[in-house]
């Protein structure tokens, strides 16, 4: 990868990698965090990354990073210290979709992953399985329990719309 | 095919889009024929999260090939090489060379054999038994025949030019008469002292002929050495054999000069023989390899 091919990787995809993280992170600065880590992995190992795997390569690093994150933060317990001001704004997004992010926030990091990724990024169940180093019927077992789940939350049809 | 008992997972398969365009319609034309279902389908397909557009990663600076590449300009240093360790010397390790084994080995077993040489040297010098070898001097009958030959002819020739200066048995430079005269003294007895000096004394009558040179191992180069010395005719015959070979031990002796490194094995020798010990009953011997030869008191 030439350092051409590197900056449009960022100009491509940095924002979607940075939605991603940040939707499961729910906090700015360690989205912040994770993607530049994710980029700079990506940039040291660039003579080894190909352009057309470049996006997949910058999901599975900032996945990654995202759940050492996690697991780093649930064992010293930082987050209740976290400024608010720090966390996401959904002031102004609709009541339901208020509500599908509340039901998404009450899954596991590896469910709200499954789910994102496939939503926003709309990978296929092995392109998932191998972001997250699972196989694909992993994946689209992981991925219907989580979306049954959402349901299970959300309820019925009326709560939503 | 889509029934009533795995339509769920043909709904959620419908949301997640992993379905073909012939199972869709197949899907939609299942919800039209149970109407029932048709909320519980609309729930799980509208639970799909899109990508919220208005969020962007504001500052996209630190995650350019420029930001990186100066961070690793930055932090890239260049080893000062004039900048040397002092005292490099005394952080070698010296370790001594080390010892061939064969060496060891071979230097063990030359020091045996030396020792076992010099052991076996001394023990066949002690085991010997000086009586058996004990040369002793032989009484000789008065008789008219000058036959002084077998008295003399004692182990004197094989006595080292070394003893001369502490035994009368050489007498170089000397005549025959008085070699004669000496050697019988160192032999025998006054008497016979007596009698060799007149035998010497009657032998004034020349030879015509040498006698029979006897066989022995000297050289003949010795023995010509021995004949170009002047010695006087008489006194080969009047001595006969022995002494004949006292003569050429000394011309021998005298032909050993040339030999390299004599005055040292000469010295080695009287080191290790000796040149005269006394025996138990009082006489002076020279101990002479296995020999012990009396000499005069």
């Amino acid at each position: 990868m030439t350092d051409r091919e590197y900056n449009s990787c960022v100009s491509d995809h940095a924002d979607g990698v940075y939605r991603f993280i940040l939707k499961n992170l729910q906090h700015v600065e360690d989205a912040r965090d994770v993607v530049q880590s994710a980029f700079e992995k990506m940039w040291v190992n660039r003579s080894q990354v190909n352009i057309a795997t470049a996006k997949s390569f910058l999901f599975t690093v900032a996945y990654n990073q995202m759940i050492d994150h996690i697991r780093k933060n649930k064992r010293i317990e930082l987050r209740e210290h976290f400024n608010e001001d720090t966390r996401i704004d959904s002031g102004d997004i609709p009541s339901f979709k208020r509500e599908l992010e509340k039901a998404l926030q009450q899954l596991t990091p590896l469910q709200k992953s499954l789910v994102l990724l496939k939503d926003y990024e709309g990978y296929s169940y092995e392109e998932i399985g191998k972001i997250t180093a699972l196989n694909a019927s992993q994946v689209k077992v992981y991925l219907h329990r989580a979306r049954l789940q959402l349901k299970g939350i959300v309820g019925k049809l009326e709560n939503i719309i | 095919m889509i029934n009533l008992s795995n339509y769920e997972d043909w709904f959620l398969l419908y949301a997640d889009g992993e379905l073909t365009v012939a199972e869709q319609e197949a899907v939609l034309k299942f919800v039209e024929q149970h109407p029932s279902l048709q909320e519980e389908f609309d729930v799980l397909t509208c639970i799909r999260f899109d990508p919220e557009e208005n969020v962007h990663l504001e500052d996209k600076s630190t995650l350019s090939s420029s930001y990186f590449e100066e961070i690793e300009s930055m932090y890239h240093f260049t080893p000062d090489l004039s900048i040397q360790c002092p005292d490099k010397q005394r952080l070698y390790k010296k370790t001594a060379a080390p010892i061939l084994p064969m060496f060891r080995y071979i230097a063990i077993a030359a020091a045996t054999v030396v020792t076992a040489g010099i052991i076996w040297w001394m023990n066949a010098d002690i085991d010997v038994q000086p009586s058996i070898v004990q040369v002793v001097p032989k009484q000789q009958e008065p008789s008219n025949s000058i036959s002084i030959a077998p008295i003399l002819s004692l182990e004197l020739p094989v006595l080292p030019k070394a003893n001369k200066s502490k035994s009368t048995y050489t007498l170089e430079n000397q005549s025959v008469q008085s070699r004669i005269i000496a050697e019988a003294q160192v032999v025998g007895t006054e008497e016979l002292t007596e009698e060799v000096q007149s035998v010497v004394s009657i032998e004034a009558v020349p030879v015509p002929e040498l006698i029979d040179k006897p066989s022995t191992n000297f050289s003949q180069e010795a023995l010509v050495a021995a004949e170009t010395r002047g010695m006087p005719t008489v006194a080969v015959v009047a001595v006969g054999p022995a002494i004949n070979t006292s003569m050429i031990i000394d011309a021998e002796m005298n032909s050993e000069k040339q030999v390299l490194g004599r005055g040292l094995l000469r010295k080695i020798s009287r080191t290790l023989l000796g040149e005269e010990n006394e025996d138990s009953d009082g006489r002076k011997y020279v101990q002479f390899a296995v020999f012990q030869i009396p000499v005069k008191q």
